[in-house]
């Protein structure tokens, strides 16, 4: 609740290599975020299946990073982690520091971005704010997809690959990634 | 048991005595004493003689640091076969036989014994009268069985359906009952059984230093052999008052205390015991309404703290509701009575909303509020305060003719107030849609701190020595709502329509402004000046000049001196 940290601007300039001479110069504006963006405690709601799907990929990074610490894969070359590990990862990776996501606009759409988030082809230049209330944001909807499916649960579905994992949390009909909730906000 | 394990046995009394004395009987009925330190041993005849009768006894003498084994509380923790006696004396009156007078004296240094062997003499010569007996209290010194907390939670659950009870009562040391208990087996890893349990009441000094008090609460065992209830956070702090046993195979018996804390697999041991905690409270059913009463604010704190539990902790909530005032009900059952199109939680009432037939939430304790806003939404419904942000109804073409109308006519009176009368205190005012009888109102925008939650968050600042002055929320500015009906207002209109600078009025909307804060629970930021606007009304009711340096009679005074003036 508490919003102490002030929000870092960060300037991330990706911008095309080739004669800048011929081409039209490159702009980017910061994200005007509004008053819920800003300053809501929770996940403003058409954030939330990207929030979902970065929760996804860390989860997932972190259990495969710790699969292939183990030495001995177990019969049928299969690593498996032992319940207290995955339990540990699990938590590890919500208790993290998220500070490399953030928010920026890209064709006027807000959109969060960081790693694993990135669909389809990056604009050539583009701003992204991080910092300020994201990071608590994105360690409560870690948490919130941790204790609505459970670890055992979590890990099954990430033994069935990332996709799986991803489905499980964002997907299906009440899910952060369906189909009535990626239509456009409505007006409060 | 072959000779060698019991020497393995014996010998481990080492292990927390620095001597180990064996009293026995030897085979020619005499009795000797062996006595050990470990390295070396002697043995002698007793001096005492035969005053065993038989049997052997064993003394030890504890090390320091098994001086922990000389707590009743410890003995009383330890799960073995056998049962474990302590030699105690307790008080207790018993019907002591009266002789005649003369004898009374000699009766009271007579024992306990005598007594009742003089009765059963008497009795054998029969046909006495019983003589009077007067109730006296003595001294009674007598094995007591210390170990009777049966590990019952080794057994099969249809087995011991009966005993949980007793079991219940005998772990918070016969103090109450309780309102809901689970005994379970979870499997995974580690595998563990348990029975916790909830009290009826709440634990004396449940909040005393939330947090940081260690609760002992919950005892953990590995194959039924204690190990430790000092833990610091077994449970979550708002948890803490469940009581129980976890007895675990799986967790290594040499571990320190701290390291057991910090064992991966404990982690997972206090996620499943937390998740059948509140498992447990769910289905507590007719009782739930008790528990509530006694836990309620526990559950509210949980939803505040805990991330992880919050969505099975928001169906655990109760509140007042507008349409039961008297009863409480559940999230759910509110969204169950919602209206068809209705797609938010309202909470705090709003005449409108009660006249169009909407349930709405009403927040009667501290936390309620604090507790609410923690929760994003429930069962996919956003709340939504209408102490903030009011409502936004649809409305008929006339209505909505009507409402420009009114505030086209109060225009010039929201902007003087925005603009002069309370520049830099308010964001903006309005004309407002659903005050009746009040003057005014203030409204906190959706993302700032209703007065109830800023004196929360000051109250808190002050005990974190934090300032919280430079918080956005605090710095928020509200929304000034004005009713267009009520009297003051329209004369406020017709005022400043003639002067907008006149003071009196000036002064007239800061004192609207600072008592609608206050009401809403605002703290104000200058009490003192406020204070003095008060008392600048009256004067002015009582036609006093309301400046407080003039003094009417001065200028009376200073012309009868001045006309005294020429005498002297």
């Amino acid at each position: 609740m508490r919003l102490s940290l002030p929000l870092l601007l960060l300037l991330g300039a990706w911008a095309i290599p080739g004669g800048l001479g011929d081409r039209a110069p490159l702009t980017a504006t910061a994200p005007q975020l509004d008053d819920e963006e800003m300053y809501s405690a929770h996940m403003p709601a058409h954030l939330r299946c990207d929030a979902c799907r970065a929760v996804a990929y860390q989860m997932w990074q972190n259990l495969a990073k710790a699969e292939t610490k183990l030495h001995t894969p177990n019969s049928g070359g299969r690593r498996e982690l032992s319940e207290s590990v995955y339990t540990d990862v699990l938590d590890r990776s919500c208790s993290r520091n998220w500070q490399d996501y953030g928010v920026r606009e890209v064709d006027q759409v807000k959109r969060l971005t960081g790693p694993g988030l990135s669909k389809g082809p990056e604009p050539s230049i583009s701003v992204m704010v991080t910092g300020g209330p994201w990071p608590t944001r994105l360690s409560r909807t870690c948490l919130h997809y941790l204790g609505e499916f459970g670890e055992d649960q979590i890990y099954e579905a990430h033994q069935q690959g990332q996709g799986a994992l991803e489905s499980l949390l964002c997907g299906g009909p009440q899910g952060a990634c369906s189909e009535k909730v990626s239509a456009t906000r409505e007006e409060l | 048991m072959t000779e060698a394990q019991e020497d393995s046995h014996f010998y481990s009394t080492f292990l927390v005595a620095d001597k180990v004395i064996v009293t026995s009987k030897h085979n020619n009925d005499t009795q000797d004493i062996w006595e050990s330190n470990s390295s070396e041993y002697s043995v002698i005849a007793d001096s005492r003689g035969d005053i065993l009768g038989w049997g052997t006894t064993i003394t030890l003498v504890l090390k320091e640091k098994a001086f922990d084994y000389l707590e009743l509380d410890t003995i009383k923790n330890l799960f073995v076969n056998l049962p474990i006696y302590v030699w105690g004396s307790k008080t207790e009156t018993v019907e002591e036989p009266m002789k005649e007078e003369a004898a009374a004296k000699e009766e009271k240094e007579e024992s306990y014994d005598e007594a009742v062997e003089e009765e059963g003499r008497r009795r054998r010569r029969g046909g006495e009268k019983k003589p009077k007996t007067k109730n006296v209290e003595k001294t009674v010194c007598e094995w007591e069985l210390m170990n009777d907390i049966k590990p019952i939670w080794q057994r099969p659950f249809k087995e011991v359906e009966d005993e949980y009870k007793a079991f219940c009562k005998s772990f918070s040391k016969g103090s109450d009952d309780t309102v809901a208990y689970i005994h379970f087996t979870a499997e995974g890893e580690v595998t563990f059984k348990s029975i916790s349990f909830v009290p009826t009441f709440v634990p004396r000094g449940l909040f005393d230093e939330y947090g940081s008090k260690k609760s002992n609460y919950i005892k953990l065992y590995v194959r039924c052999v204690f190990i430790t209830d000092d833990f610091h956070d077994m449970m979550p702090k708002y948890v803490n008052f469940v009581k129980g046993v976890v007895d675990s195979d799986g967790l290594p018996l040499n571990v320190s205390c701290k390291a057991v804390q910090q064992h991966k697999l404990l982690k997972v041991i206090r996620k499943k015991l937390v998740r059948k905690t509140l498992h447990m409270i769910k289905i507590a059913d007719e009782k739930y309404d008790t528990f509530w009463k006694e836990f309620g604010t526990n559950i509210k704190l949980g939803v505040i703290e805990d991330h992880l539990n919050r969505t099975r902790l928001a169906k655990l909530l109760r509140f007042q509701f507008s349409h039961h005032p008297t009863d409480i009900a559940s999230l759910h059952q509110y969204v169950e009575r919602m209206k068809e199109k209705q797609d938010k939680i309202y909470l705090m009432a709003d005449p409108r909303l009660l006249k169009k037939g909407y349930e709405v939430i009403y927040l009667t304790e501290p936390v309620d509020e604090y507790c609410i806003q923690a929760l994003p939404e429930f069962d996919g419904k956003r709340f939504q305060n209408v102490a903030k942000e009011r409502v936004k109804f649809d409305e008929s073409e006339k209505t909505k003719e009507s409402h420009e109308a009114v505030e086209k006519e109060f225009e010039p009176l929201l902007n003087w107030m925005k603009d002069k009368a309370l520049k830099d205190k308010i964001e903006k005012a309005v004309v407002s849609q659903c005050l009746t009888e009040s003057p005014c109102a203030l409204v906190a925008s959706q993302y700032g701190w209703s007065g109830n939650m800023e004196r929360i968050m000051k109250a808190q600042a002050y005990q974190t020595g934090k300032d919280i002055s430079t918080n956005y929320h605090a710095s928020q500015k509200k929304t000034f709502e004005i009713n267009p009906r009520h009297p003051l207002i329209r004369d406020l209109l017709q005022r400043i329509k003639e002067d907008e600078d006149d003071k009196t009025v000036l002064d007239l909307a800061v004192v609207l402004f600072e008592t609608v804060m206050f009401q809403s629970g605002y703290l104000l930021p200058d009490t003192k000046a406020y204070g003095h606007r008060i008392e600048r009304m009256p004067r002015l009711s009582l036609n006093i000049d309301p400046d407080p340096t003039s003094r009417p009679s001065t200028s009376a005074w200073k012309h009868d001196f001045s006309s005294y003036l020429p005498m002297f």
